[in-house]
């Protein structure tokens, strides 16, 4: 099995027992490269990253992530996972430049290092004279590219992000994409739940997700 | 390590900010500590400095000995004499005999005093108080020693010398007393007296019972032989510290129950509030892989820091406020007396067990809520 790959096998999931499955027996492998996960609000997107990162623990099957082929746990996602959510991505009382240090300090990178990450990716993000800022003094656009490059400056393996440019202007979205794309190249992992067509472009592989489960199939009869 | 110390940090200003924002959190836990710890202090405190009263009560009056007092008229009968009527306890330590005459002494001062005659037998653990130039002695426990002062008995004068009474007679001698040798005044003992027998116990001794058996022993040994005998001993102090300290483990017990249980419940209920509103905070921090007990960790010392610093200070103002607090509940005078030591003592350390059991068990919640995933709480 090739150990860079993120692979769901056999993946059953409901947040409670009582609950209708979000999620049944899914099986899809994610090969480097960018994924774009499309499909309607409900069908299941969000859970699927979350159980990818190892946030959710799936009620069947099981997850494979890099590097070791086993299934995600906190050291993982210390070291080798950058996630960003839908919101509240950032410590609202650290500022920027100690949000992206807290990441990678804890996915192991230490000294001088921290500091030429952090500020790498700040300045890739144009985010370089706003470092010193708190998030809640940021825009929206800015707070977004802030966890992007939160996610980003520990260089991870699998870089998952949901819904990150849902609200962006195309300009915010062109920053964004081309720092994706540029960081994930052949070897990495990128999984995204969008709705957005502006991200397709930089897609290797889109994903209807409402094959899988149509959850909100009478939304359809309802347009 | 550099990790650890940036989340230490960010959890350090989120707790104080958290404090500053919402101080009615910490102001809650303060005064639940200070009304709890300061109720417990003021009750345990209370039972100690009444406990160590009554030991010294216990060894001013002597922890093992017994004192007989027994009246003798020209006309009493009784089965026994008094020299074999308590000869079978001879073995259980060194028994003195004095009596006390119906005449009573005068003072230069107007004071009345009674006056005890001693005979042989008693010269010997007497000693150190007689000499051999005046054998009538004054013991007077706050009068210079070796004093040599008037007293005037049925309207005669006599020289008397000052002496501190020894430790042994204190639970004869409450008051100033005269002591005389046996048949300085033989009209007057013939008219009768009071026979003041006092059993100096050996501890060490390989046959001496219990303070009980030996009051029971006496007795009986009075009710065969049909006599009237007023026993005084350390038994009614022993009962009434055996009570104390009944009482005192009662209410250390109900104390431990009182603190644990109440700062456990407003501590969890509040550190559970807390928690779930900054229940992002937390969930992101391990979405980062931030250890779930790093987080168990904050709300523990959280918890453990307020209760302790507010613990202190309720001890320290129920120390301040010692006297007026105590007087208000009417309680002995040695009580009311501030001591230092009791505000050192194992009853305080035992208020801080519960008060810190109480601050551990607060933190369980939170430790059943960081279970959630992550995934559940982010979404």
């Amino acid at each position: 099995m090739n150990n860079n790959t993120v692979s769901f096998q056999h993946i059953g999931f409901r947040y409670r027992p009582a609950y209708p499955w979000v999620l049944e027996d899914f099986s899809h492998t994610f090969e480097p490269g960018v994924h774009l996960v499309k499909g309607f609000s409900g069908c299941g997107k969000s859970t699927l990253l979350r159980l990818g990162a190892g946030y959710l623990l799936p009620s069947a099957g099981c997850v494979r992530v890099p590097p070791f082929g086993e299934a995600p746990d906190a050291a993982f996602q210390r070291a080798f996972l950058g996630f960003v959510f839908q919101q509240m991505n950032l410590l609202p009382l650290a500022s920027l430049e100690r949000n992206l240090e807290l990441a990678s300090s804890l996915a192991g990178v230490s000294g001088q290092e921290l500091a030429l990450r952090a500020r790498k990716w700040l300045t890739l993000l144009g985010l370089e004279k706003l470092s010193q800022r708190l998030p809640g003094s940021l825009s929206g656009g800015q707070q977004q590219r802030a966890s992007i490059a939160r996610a980003l400056v520990k260089e991870p393996q699998v870089l998952i992000l949901d819904e990150p440019t849902s609200g962006l202007d195309d300009l915010n979205t062109e920053v964004i994409s081309k720092a994706i794309r540029d960081y994930i190249g052949t070897s990495r992992v990128c999984i995204i739940s969008t709705h957005d067509h502006r991200l397709e472009k930089i897609a290797d592989e889109i994903i209807d997700f409402n094959r899988f489960l149509p959850m909100e199939r009478h939304l359809e009869t309802l347009v | 390590m550099r990790s650890s110390t940036l989340i230490a940090f960010y959890l350090w200003k989120d707790t104080w900010k958290r404090w500053f924002e919402q101080p009615g959190s910490v102001l809650a836990r303060a005064s639940v500590t200070v009304l709890t710890v300061g109720l417990a202090t003021l009750l345990l405190v209370a039972f100690s400095l009444l406990e160590r009263s009554l030991k010294q009560q216990l060894e001013s009056f002597g922890l093992s000995s017994v004192m007989i007092n027994e009246s003798f008229s020209p006309g009493h009968s009784s089965a026994m004499t008094r020299e074999n009527r308590f000869s079978h306890m001879q073995d259980w330590g060194q028994w003195i005999l004095l009596r006390q005459l119906y005449i009573s002494a005068r003072l230069s001062d107007g004071v009345y005093i009674s006056i005890y005659s001693y005979g042989k037998d008693a010269l010997l653990p007497l000693a150190p108080l007689l000499n051999s130039e005046n054998p009538c002695i004054l013991v007077a426990p706050r009068m210079p020693e070796r004093l040599t002062v008037d007293v005037e008995i049925e309207g005669h004068t006599f020289q008397a010398v000052t002496r501190r009474p020894l430790a042994f007679l204190t639970p004869v001698f409450t008051n100033q007393v005269l002591l005389v040798p046996e048949n300085r005044f033989p009209l007057h003992e013939a008219m009768g007296c009071v026979y003041a027998t006092l059993l100096l116990a050996n501890p060490e001794g390989p046959q001496l019972p219990s303070i009980e058996d030996r009051v029971e022993a006496i007795e009986e040994v009075a009710r065969l032989d049909n006599t009237q005998l007023n026993i005084r001993s350390s038994l009614d102090l022993h009962k009434k510290l055996k009570a104390l300290q009944d009482n005192q483990l009662r209410w250390r017990l109900i104390m431990a129950a009182v603190v644990g249980t109440v700062l456990s419940l407003i501590f969890g209920t509040i550190s559970l509030l807390e928690f779930r509103q900054n229940l992002f905070i937390g969930a992101l921090l391990r979405s980062f892989g931030t250890p779930g007990r790093t987080l168990f960790l904050r709300t523990l010392l959280e918890n453990i820091f307020i209760a302790n610093l507010f613990a202190v200070l309720s001890v320290v103002l129920v120390a301040l406020m010692h006297g007026t607090l105590f007087k208000v509940f009417q309680l002995p005078r040695e009580v009311v007396r501030f001591s230092l030591s009791a505000y050192l003592s194992k009853e305080i350390a035992l208020i801080f067990l519960y008060v810190n059991i109480g601050a551990c068990l607060s933190t369980l919640p939170v430790h059943f809520a960081l279970k959630k995933p992550v995934g559940e709480i982010l979404s």
